[in-house]
């Protein structure tokens, strides 16, 4: 499977990066250099209300840059507040963006910067590329350790309508800057903690696994996969404690940094689905899907799992290939566990009736294509029966 | 429910999130920033080379945001320090109000736009007049106003102009008025004397005496005279002296007005240089007041060219009647609508035994040459094809002789007439030919047929007198004996007939021999002694000497006593033939000459042709053999013939 690929060509697209405390200060500098007049800060109330926005408006203030603040963003951002949100941005005569907070704002943000300069309707653009025109400097500051939405190419819109999550995926959709600064994560929950760094841990083994990797993505993959699975308990018992920040901040972007070039499988996929129809939160999706995917995919990917499984601490000498699967699955759900993730999808209120339709909305789905393991409409639907 | 993916290959997909994909690339502003570019300086070209001066003015401060080109241009001014400088220092308006404020009216605070005509300072403090143009416009919420200025100089000057003219007009009319009746007067005899002048024909105008008293420029142009040089002259001293019959004539016309009505001449006229100038004359007579004549008034023109073309048009008509006359078959023209003869050629005439005057203004029909059947069907096919080509037909000649004829019938023009010419080519002669030929290779193969049977006969009696000698030496009695020799003497009587019979039949061989003329002569003299001795002519011989040829005796024995049996048949009783050898131009010449009539020349030019005779009984065969053999000795017949005596000269080149 992967020695199939091993000779193709490969990209390696990030942003201009800055990583460390205090980076999100340099939002003003940044936003003059791009020759801003006005920025548009997208955002939403959580992030408001922790205060972060207001930290990076201060940074525009002082670089006296006039800016307007649309923070209108709910959780799994829909398609309307993209257009609300462009609306805004052209009223107002802007030319940067600035996104502050988690996968949300930042996906909205990149919707809006795809509107303003396409002039259409954000779910025209569903797909791989299929932006054109280069959207206005757009500069991310995540405040959660996960979603990486900041290094990566991909916008996830909701579909209120249809009750589906549209994928954009574009390099053009890729930041211009990202400003990673660990302190954001002094304000998280450790609910949004757990959700966040189970993404991120979920988007390092699906690009590892991806048939898309390369040695230039396997070992930010890697890395990643060690970094989460060692600091993730801690970063919930000790929530104070800035090096585990830092860390989880790190492994975060570095899962971003490969996933967005080695894309992702059929967890991200089916959580799409799911996130689509019932508005959950994509952390928790995932980690309920996590461990089926990885069931249903091992067999195409035995020495590549081995590996995670070396990468989240397990001694795995002298054991079979099944009692590995066991081990990395048993570990996993150890940590799930361990962060509260208990629920099942019938505990969130799924009616088994709904899981064919789920299934062929994550069939359609752009990370369906680099899952190592090809899966049709049956296989989704048994993996979703499990997880139920 | 979307879906975009369904179709979608997966692979390309994939390829496409790797980023390898056409459109897989992180965004660049640069292709567009540079159509941005290039347009805005297109655009800015265009600002730069209108003549209008334009000014983009901060609403805020009334400072220069930016000017174009003609601005520094026409003000003398930098840009740079144009743009320290506000618009209310370089616009000056009549009252005290200033230009940056009128942006925005005062009372209602709202957009002005609207045009007003104020003056504009240079540096040096020179005013332009201008027009200027005001709005209001927004970028970035930045408020601007734009002030477009067009330079009014040369407009108020011509205003100013028209002004003064309109006034100096006002003061002009009534003196114009005045003058216009003495104008009028003036103008009408002007025009004629301008219709006069420029007429393109010749106004020529004579007195009582023929004296030329009035030419007009196109008459002198015409003769190539000066203005005046014409005046006084006489006449005469412009009418082609080439012909002075019809000179008098004119001048009988023009001087004395034998006809007082207007008449048109055609006239020689001669220019200056002495050509000779067709020209047509429109003359009238010019009275006094009591009617008597005082002269006369010709226009004139130049019809040279005319001439010239209808002399060419005379010529290819003369030409063509030339090839008409002199063509070997016949021709007619007719009419087309009665196929009336306009013209027959003398080919016609003599063929058919027709004169002209016979056949000209009757119609084909009438004049009875071809059968009714024949007419129609000829005629059928002109219709049809709208000519005809090479029909063979038979026609009548006057006598009734029916000859054969190949018709050819072709629309033409004459005289801007349509016609139709009428050509017959009489091949009466060549067809006779053709059935005599056909009759000798008739002859010919019975020939060859009979050869072949004698040759099958002879076999069997060489056989049968073969046994018959044998028997008789057998048989010993006497008394058959002569029996025998009977039949073996019939049987070679039989055989020598067919020997030569078949001789006759065979193909000639020639067989030439080194021999002399003069030897075959001699050999042959008595025979034809004895021949002209019976016709009671006597025979003159007179041998000279000539050199040994390569002949067959033969062939030079048949045409020896062909030529003299021509002779002696030539001539009456009493007559004398002379033979005679010699060497004249290193050629050796048998003549033989008798005293016959004259050959008629129509005759002598079909001497020699196959069949062709003049006797009753003759074959048309004798001197046409002649010819052949001459021709196969490389020698030539020539004839010579006079009322007196006739010569055939047989000339041998050696």
């Amino acid at each position: 499977m992967y020695m199939q690929y091993q000779s193709e060509l490969r990209k390696y697209v990030i942003p201009e990066l800055i990583f460390g405390s205090g980076a999100l200060h340099l939002a003003g500098r940044y936003a003059r250099n791009f020759g801003a007049r006005k920025v548009l800060v997208v955002t939403d109330s959580g992030v408001v209300r922790a205060g972060w926005t207001e930290q990076v408006t201060k940074s525009l203030e002082s670089a006296e840059i006039p800016y307007t603040v649309f923070s209108a963003v709910s959780p799994n951002p829909r398609s309307e507040e993209v257009m609300e949100g462009t609306e805004v941005y052209l009223s107002q005569h802007c030319n940067v963006i600035v996104a502050v907070g988690g996968g949300s704002p930042m996906d909205c943000a990149k919707g809006i910067g795809i509107v303003s300069s396409n002039s259409k309707h954000i779910l025209n653009f569903e797909g791989v590329d299929r932006v054109f025109a280069p959207i206005p400097p757009l500069i991310c500051i995540p405040t959660t350790g996960g979603t990486s939405a900041d290094v990566s190419q991909f916008a996830i819109i909701r579909d209120v309508q249809n009750r589906v999550k549209v994928v954009i995926g574009s390099k053009a959709v890729v930041p211009d800057v990202a400003l990673v600064d660990p302190d954001t994560l002094t304000t998280a929950t450790p609910y949004l903690m757990a959700c966040t760094a189970l993404d991120a841990l979920t988007h390092a083994i699906e690009a590892f696994v991806s048939n898309a990797c390369s040695p230039l993505t396997d070992v930010h993959a890697l890395e990643a996969i060690r970094i989460i699975s060692s600091n993730l308990v801690p970063a919930i018992t000790d929530p104070d404690n800035h090096a585990v920040h830092n860390q989880i901040m790190l492994g975060s972007l570095e899962a971003g940094m490969a996933f967005s070039n080695a894309i992702l499988g059929a967890v991200h996929s089916m959580a799409h689905s799911l996130g689509g129809f019932l508005d959950l939160p994509h952390g928790e999706c995932i980690s309920i899907l996590l461990n089926h995917v990885i069931a249903f995919n091992y067999p195409s990917s035995v020495e590549r799992y081995e590996r995670i499984g070396q990468a989240i601490g397990l001694d795995l000498r002298g054991m079979s290939s099944k009692q590995i699967k066991n081990a990395i699955l048993s570990r996993l759900s150890i940590l799930r566990n361990a962060v509260g993730m208990e629920r099942t999808l019938g505990q969130h209120g799924i009616n088994p009736s709904d899981i064919p339709k789920l299934a062929r909305n994550a069939i359609k789905d752009p990370c369906m294509a680099t899952n190592p393991q090809r899966a049709n409409q049956r296989d989704v639907e048994v993996i979703y029966e499990e997880a139920f | 429910m979307k879906k975009p993916f369904e179709t979608q290959d997966l692979s390309s997909l994939r390829e496409k999130l790797i980023g390898l994909g056409e459109q897989s690339f992180r965004k660049s502003y640069y292709p567009e920033l540079q159509n941005s570019i290039e347009e805005l300086e297109r655009f800015r070209a265009l600002l730069d080379q209108t003549n209008d001066t334009i000014f983009l003015v901060h609403i805020s401060t009334g400072r220069l945001a930016d000017v174009n080109q003609s601005a520094c241009r026409q003000l003398d001014y930098s840009r740079e320090v144009l743009l320290t400088l506000s618009l209310d220092d370089l616009v000056q308006l009549n009252g005290n109000e200033k230009l940056s404020e009128l942006f925005f009216s005062p009372d209602s605070g709202e957009q002005n736009t609207g045009m007003i005509t104020a003056m504009i300072m240079k540096r040096n403090g020179d005013p332009i007049p201008v027009e200027i143009t005001l709005r209001v416009v927004t970028f970035d919420e930045n408020i601007y106003g734009v002030a477009v200025a067009r330079d009014i100089t040369e407009r108020i000057k011509y205003q100013q102009e028209r002004e003064k003219r309109a006034w100096h007009n006002a003061s002009q009319a009534a003196e114009a008025e005045r003058l216009k009746t003495e104008e009028e007067l003036q103008e009408s005899e002007e025009k004629y004397r301008l219709l006069v002048e420029r007429m393109n024909e010749g106004i020529l105008v004579l007195d009582s005496q023929g004296r030329i008293i009035f030419t007009n420029s196109a008459m002198n142009k015409m003769l190539g005279y000066g203005v005046g040089e014409l005046l006084g002259e006489s006449l005469f001293s412009i009418i082609s002296q080439s012909d002075m019959y019809n000179a008098v004539f004119y001048r009988n016309k023009f001087v004395h007005l034998e006809q007082l009505n207007s008449r048109q001449y055609e006239v020689p006229l001669i220019n200056k240089e002495g050509h000779q100038i067709f020209a047509l004359l429109s003359q009238s007579p010019l009275k006094d007041k009591d009617g008597n004549i005082t002269g006369s008034m010709a226009v004139v023109t130049d019809i040279t060219e005319r001439k010239k073309i209808e002399e060419t048009l005379r010529l290819t008509e003369e030409r063509f009647s030339k090839a008409f006359n002199a063509s070997s078959s016949l021709m007619c023209i007719n009419s087309v609508d009665e196929e009336r003869y306009i013209d027959v050629n003398d080919t016609f005439a003599n063929i058919t035994g027709f004169t002209k005057a016979d056949l000209i203004g009757i119609t084909l029909l009438e004049s009875n040459i071809l059968k009714q059947d024949d007419y129609i069907i000829l005629k059928q096919e002109f219709i049809n094809e709208g000519y005809i080509l090479n029909v063979e037909t038979s026609f009548f000649t006057r006598t009734g002789v029916i000859r054969q004829g190949l018709f050819s019938i072709e629309r033409i023009k004459l005289n801007d007439m349509e016609c139709l010419l009428i050509t017959i080519n009489d091949i009466t002669e060549y067809n006779q030919m053709e059935e005599k030929l056909a009759h000798l290779n008739k002859l010919r193969l019975i020939g060859e047929m009979a050869a072949g049977i004698g040759h099958e006969i002879r076999n069997p009696m060489t056989t049968v007198r073969g046994f018959l000698q044998m028997l008789g030496s057998q048989d010993d009695s006497a008394k058959n004996k002569r029996y025998y020799d009977l039949m073996i003497e019939e049987l070679d009587r039989a055989n020598t007939i067919i020997t030569e019979y078949l001789t006759l039949a065979k193909m000639k061989t020639i067989i030439k021999k080194d021999l002399n003329l003069n030897d075959i002569l001699d050999a042959i003299l008595p025979l034809i002694m004895a021949n002209a001795s019976k016709n009671d002519i006597y025979v003159e011989v007179e041998q000279n000497y000539i050199p040994n040829l390569l002949l067959d005796e033969k062939e030079i024995r048949q045409i020896i006593l062909n030529l003299v049996s021509n002779g002696l048949e030539a001539m009456t009783p009493g007559g004398r033939l002379k033979i005679s050898t010699y060497i004249k131009n290193q050629e050796i010449v048998l003549a033989v000459q008798n005293q016959g009539p004259e050959i008629p020349p129509d005759i002598l030019a079909k001497l020699g042709t196959p069949f062709f005779t003049t006797k009753e009984t003759g074959t048309g065969l004798g001197l046409a053999i002649c010819y052949s053999i001459a021709d196969r000795h490389n020698a030539a017949i020539k004839i010579e013939t006079n009322p007196k005596q006739t010569t055939f000269f047989v000339v041998f080149h050696p």
